[in-house]
């Protein structure tokens, strides 16, 4: 495997490597705020191989964004309340209906000729009672269905970033006629 | 769609009730928004309420509140066809008395009477008399009864002698008086002499 990092970087880093002696030294911090360089790489040492170069830092950094995944224990509690509201909510639907049932039984559009008796009343009652109901019990379905879209985005786990500094340190090796070129990257 | 769900549903919550949709129930009884107009015997906004008055001609009768006083009931026979009348108990009227003779010769022969009253005031009775005075027969429940909407309805079938005079009382018969401020009706009554079966 270690070769096999070997051997891609002697195709990749080619130029690089080439354009070594090239680059300018390190530049000193331009302010204080600077983070200061990671510490330098020991000299890379490779059976059969002779370090000819220290390890250098390479211009960009890798940035590894991650998101978290909820804990099950956030995801149980925001399933409870989102499905308490669900249920509220549904208990607040059977009342609506319910209301709206006993409602329409004494919202006559014409004249009935009929009398207005105690089980008119019951159903006029009944209408009025049931619409409170429906009233109460939506409004704590929606809190509990608000409270759990809430927690939902202030508990969200977020993302975790990781910044890699690579370095590569490029390797000669003499060989029979020749020598290979080769680096190992650290991070 | 979903918007006219939710409209539908809010909506369906409260009774609307029309004005004049029913008549009134017992003691005056009407949906909380409305109150009963005691002329017409229906529930109607506050605003078009009436107080209680008697039809017109239902009064002439007065005063009929003694069997002696009472309006007499003419030309029955036998076996009779119906004597129908409306009659009313204003407020501070205790009582109507109608009296009647029964034919001579009928071998045997019964009263039927029949009251029906507003169910929105206070409930009446019907009371047969001898000619003494004496207290013969009350109402009770009709057979086969069917009352007009919003009304009550009340019989009184006896067996009588043939060349008797009677009377019959129609008065308060308690309770359902709105607490006291009800208490007044108007009723129809129906008198009829039969072969008994």
């Amino acid at each position: 495997m270690r070769l096999a990092w070997i051997l891609l970087g002697s195709l990749v880093a080619t130029p690089a490597f080439a354009a070594e002696p090239a680059l300018p030294p390190p530049a000193p911090p331009p302010t204080p705020t600077e983070p200061t360089p990671p510490p330098a790489l020991p000299l890379v040492t490779m059976p059969g191989m002779t370090p000819e170069y220290p390890p250098q830092s390479m211009r960009k950094d890798i940035v590894v964004t991650t998101d978290r995944d909820r804990d099950s224990k956030n995801i149980a509690i925001l399933a409870s309340i989102a499905g308490a509201g669900a249920i509220l909510a549904g208990v607040g639907v059977y009342y609506n209906l319910d209301s709206q049932d006993a409602a329409n039984a004494v919202s006559p559009r014409m004249p009935t000729g009929a009398a207005w008796t105690a089980d008119r009343q019951a159903d006029y009652d009944r209408a009025h009672e049931s619409g409170v109901k429906a009233g109460i019990f939506y409004g704590l379905g929606g809190a509990a269905l608000i409270t759990a879209t809430v927690m939902f985005i202030v508990t969200a786990p977020g993302s975790e970033t990781t910044v890699i500094h690579p370095h590569y340190a490029p390797t000669v090796a003499p060989t029979p006629g020749g020598a290979m070129l080769g680096g190992t990257w650290s991070f | 769609m979903r918007a006219l769900f939710l409209i539908v549903l809010v909506a369906g919550c409260s009774p609307d009730v029309l004005s004049g949709a029913y008549l009134c129930g017992p003691n005056e009884a009407c949906p909380e928004t409305q109150a009963c107009d005691e002329p017409t015997n229906s529930c109607v906004v506050p605003s078009r309420v009436s107080a209680f008055s008697c039809p017109s001609g239902t009064e002439n009768t007065e005063p009929d509140n003694t069997q002696p006083t009472g309006t007499v009931i003419a030309n029955l026979e036998c076996v009779s066809s119906q004597y129908s009348d409306a009659g009313c108990l204003a407020p501070g009227d205790a009582q109507d008395w109608l009296q009647f003779t029964v034919p001579t010769g009928c071998p045997a022969v019964e009263v039927e009477i029949r009251i029906s009253y507003k169910v929105a005031f206070e409930p009446l009775q019907v009371v047969l008399h001898d000619a003494t005075g004496a207290q013969l027969a009350t109402d009770t429940a009709c057979k086969n009864s069917d009352p007009g909407q919003g009304e009550d309805v009340r019989c009184l079938t006896q067996t009588i002698i043939s060349g008797g005079s009677y009377g019959i009382e129609i008065k308060a018969a308690g309770g359902d008086d709105c607490d006291g401020a009800c208490q007044f009706n108007r009723y129809t009554i129906a008198v009829q002499l039969a072969t008994p079966s």
